[in-house]
């Protein structure tokens, strides 16, 4: 029972919401330039679905390469970070500073390295996803109690041991954390990839219909987007729930 | 045969208070020593140190001043007050976790924990995770854990405390069972006076911080010993004047 | 008599309404650059204020944002190129366009002499860097057709709004620009550029910024539109005629651009204006409309009728001279 309502419920809000906005947008006269209907987006999504796709199909390419080198870098920055309090010092305020640059700032400067294929998306995306994993893997490396620590010393173990099967294990329940907000943000940071230079993707597609004052469709690549973004999330969710099964029931 | 298993000598310690400059005096020249094969118990007010003194005797941490000698190299195995599972471990590998931080044969390790899940009561657990024990089992898989590190020396703290009385009442039996039988040298912190009573050969009072052995007594009731008994009653009652005329 | 005091107060407050300026609400369709030049300087010299109105210059967000803006009548006017407001009309936008600021091409494509190119027949094979999708790969597919280059000859390659940097960086081998910006951009990075001007190679002649309203504007607000396109004229006519102070006026009110690229891009666009910001030539609507329903760009449904007025045009030099 309670799962049916897990499902109804937010079904229900939507549909709601779905209502509320078609009303409104008939209801003031909103012009479709500016604001399309749900109904007027849910047409053009039938109809450029082959389209929608093929775009979908590079930009979840950059996404999952972004979110897995965003992860490894994070992850591995934070380990570094954890174990030589000089790098901390000198690493912290550039990877905070690493965050306030404005991609399009850099993405030419990648897209001249890296060419205009899936690399530099991937990067921005990875560039934009890091950070959460590097701060919340600093916080699960740091949480096993000062007891569980004396512990694994009073038993002999080296520091290699320490962080194989007490820091690391100890850590994946905020690294998972960190990785679905990741998940969202690379998903942002694909896309945004794309207005810097592309001839592909849902980025591109929505550059190239708003400059055709075509807004249905812009909001149906928007959709096509958040299908992705839930996707994703949803496949870290999965991933997750395996890994951290001893949590017990969620 | 005795052998002395423990040695402190004039063990001081202080700690870094709030404001700099303050020092925070926790131990004031501790000495006693442990014959193998007994059970010591330590017991003071709250805060007096005696977590500490514990962690000393694990090598954990330094004294300011004196010396200590348990044994040979690491002959101790020291249980924390708090939790210390692994949540992401199965009961099996928690117990057996010694063995592999010193890379001795997981299957012979496995083969013993095993046997004692079965002495302690938790066949059928193996495979469970902590989240999934109670508190009291959680306390039963932290003791064999610490007795599968095959050291000379345990130091308990307050390994009992957060249990409730029945679980606490099962528990110390089977403690006592188990020491009769491997006879390993203990050390436990604990509150509870009646506890002490019932599992030592010998309690360390120690008075508040900064401490120094307040009382030294052996407790010269006959083993098994039983709740109930007057003896005990007596005894406890002493023990307790003790206690609080030192505050 | 604290009735009558209040009541004199507000006549006082109704009388200072009446003698405030109309505003009419302008959006630019870029950031500000020389192609401005008459605007700022109608505005900075009072030509606005002596017409009767206000003139507020609004930046956009994006180059597609404009005619949004007018359409939705959240700005008054807006000002794009002719292509853009087709494209926009075709989509059903509800605009109509009354004059023009440039009546001639400033688009084209643009390489580097470094790179062994000379002639735009030298672009065979290589990659050429775009921006406005999907107008500027039809532009660059038509022009280089015109020079004989079929469309799997060359590579069109998206690279954002960093045009420059990827022909200067040499990640693409041309770009396309405007006649009067970039190639000043390659010259002051030591580059030689060589420009191909859009309407030799077959495009259409085209009104690179016109003005457009909406509809209903034209009726509810004749009169300042008309004064607004007098003075603009004006503007235009002052810039022309004195070019040097003019630049002067531009750049006091907009410090920031007083550079060397900007008084070379000055420089070449000055006559490039509309005189009279007329854009009133029907043969120059009707061949850019044909063109831009060949290729599919705009619905051929869409009428030639009403796409433009000169109703508001200050009277004055002949459509065509």
């Amino acid at each position: 029972m309670k799962r049916l309502s897990a499902v109804v419920a937010p079904i229900a809000l939507l549909i709601l919401f779905l209502a509320a906005w078609e009303a409104a947008v008939r209801g003031l006269g909103v012009p479709r330039y500016i604001l399309p209907a749900p109904s007027g987006i849910a047409v053009s999504f039938v109809s450029h679905f082959s389209e929608l796709l093929y775009h979908a199909a590079a930009t979840m390419a950059e996404i999952v390469l972004g979110l897995l080198f965003g992860g490894l870098g994070g992850f591995g920055l934070a380990i570094v970070v954890f174990y030589s309090p000089i790098l901390e010092r000198a690493l912290y305020p550039l990877i905070v500073a690493s965050q306030m640059i404005p991609v399009f700032a850099i993405a030419p400067l990648l897209i001249v390295w890296m060419g205009y294929g899936l690399w530099p998306k991937a990067t921005v995306a990875a560039l934009i996803g890091f950070f959460p994993i590097v701060v919340n893997a600093s916080d699960g490396l740091r949480s096993p109690s000062v007891e569980s620590v004396e512990l694994f010393r009073s038993l002999g173990a080296t520091r290699g041991q320490i962080f194989a099967r007490l820091r690391l294990p100890a850590s994946l329940p905020t690294v998972f954390a960190g990785l679905k907000v990741a998940a969202t943000l690379c998903v942002v940071g694909a896309t945004i990839g794309e207005w810097v230079g592309a001839h592909r993707g849902l980025g591109y597609l929505m550059l190239q219909s708003n400059a055709l004052l075509r807004v249905d469709l812009v909001f149906a690549a928007i959709l096509m987007l958040s299908i992705l973004g839930l996707l994703l999330f949803g496949a870290v969710r999965i991933i997750e729930r395996r890994v951290l099964r001893w949590r017990g029931t969620d | 045969m005795s052998s002395t298993a423990i040695r402190v000598q004039g063990v001081t310690k202080a700690f870094a208070g709030a404001r700099a400059g303050a020092e925070v005096p926790v131990l004031a020249s501790i000495s006693f020593e442990v014959e193998a094969g007994t059970w010591t118990t330590l017991i003071g007010p709250s805060g007096c140190g005696k977590t500490t003194l514990l962690r000393i005797l694990a090598s954990l941490i330094e004294p300011d001043a004196g010396k200590v000698s348990v044994g040979r190299e690491g002959a101790a195995a020291y249980l924390p007050q708090r939790d210390t599972l692994l949540p992401w471990r199965t009961a099996l590998d928690n117990a057996i976790l010694a063995s592999e931080i010193e890379r001795r044969s997981r299957l012979e390790a496995r083969s013993e924990a095993v046997e004692l899940f079965a002495r302690f009561g938790l066949s059928g657990f193996e495979r469970s995770y902590p989240f999934h024990l109670s508190g009291g089992m959680r306390q039963r898989l932290a003791l064999i854990r610490t007795f599968l590190a095959h050291r000379e020396v345990l130091l308990l703290d307050e390994p009992l405390g957060a249990l409730d009385p029945l679980t606490r009442v099962t528990l110390q039996d089977w403690l006592l069972a188990v020491w009769t039988e491997l006879r390993k040298t203990i050390v436990l912190v604990t509150h509870d006076v009646e506890e002490a009573l019932l599992l030592s050969d010998r309690i360390l009072v120690l008075s508040d911080r900064p401490a120094t052995i307040a009382r030294d007594m052996r407790v010269d009731l006959l083993r098994p010993r039983d709740r109930a008994s007057a003896d005990l009653a007596a005894t406890k009652a002493r023990l307790l004047d003790l206690l609080l005329e030192g505050r | 008599m604290r009735r009558g005091t209040l009541v004199a107060l507000w006549i006082i407050a109704f009388a200072a309404a009446a003698v405030g300026r109309p505003t009419l609400r302008l959006s630019l369709d870029f950031f500000v650059n020389p192609n401005h030049v008459p605007l700022v300087l109608s505005h900075e010299r009072g030509f606005f204020a002596e017409e009767g109105i206000d003139v507020e210059l609004l930046v956009p967000g994006n180059p597609s944002d404009p005619v949004k803006l007018a359409a939705s009548r959240a700005v008054d006017v807006a000002l794009t190129p002719q292509i853009n407001y087709l494209i926009a009309r075709s989509e059903g936008l509800p605009l109509i366009a009354i004059g023009a600021l440039i009546d001639r091409a400033l688009g084209g494509l643009l390489a580097l002499r470094g790179r062994e190119i000379e002639t735009i027949g030298d672009l065979r094979g290589r990659r050429i860097g775009y921006s406005l999708t999907p107008l500027e790969p039809v532009l660059w597919r038509t022009m280089l057709g015109c020079a004989g280059i079929g469309e799997h000859e060359v590579r069109l390659i998206h690279v954002g709004y960093a045009t420059m940097q990827s022909l200067l960086a040499g990640s693409v081998d041309a770009v396309g620009a405007f006649r009067n910006f970039e190639p000043f951009v390659a010259e002051l990075e030591g580059g030689d550029p060589v420009f191909f001007a859009q309407e030799e190679y077959c495009i259409p002649k085209t009104y690179e910024l016109i003005l457009v309203v909406h509809p209903d504007l034209v009726a509810e607000r004749a009169d300042d539109l008309a004064a607004f396109l007098r003075a603009l004229a004006r503007g235009i006519e002052a810039t022309t005629a004195g070019p040097a102070s003019a630049l002067e006026t531009f750049l006091a009110a907009y410090p920031d651009l007083d550079d060397e690229l900007n008084r070379r891009s000055f420089d070449a666009t000055r006559s490039l204006y509309a005189a009279g910001a007329r854009h009133d030539e029907l043969g120059v609507w009707s061949e850019m409309r044909n063109f831009l329903i060949e290729q599919g760009l705009i619905d051929e449904r869409l009428p030639i009728e009403g796409l433009f007025t000169d109703a508001l045009l200050p009277p004055g030099a002949q459509p065509g001279e």
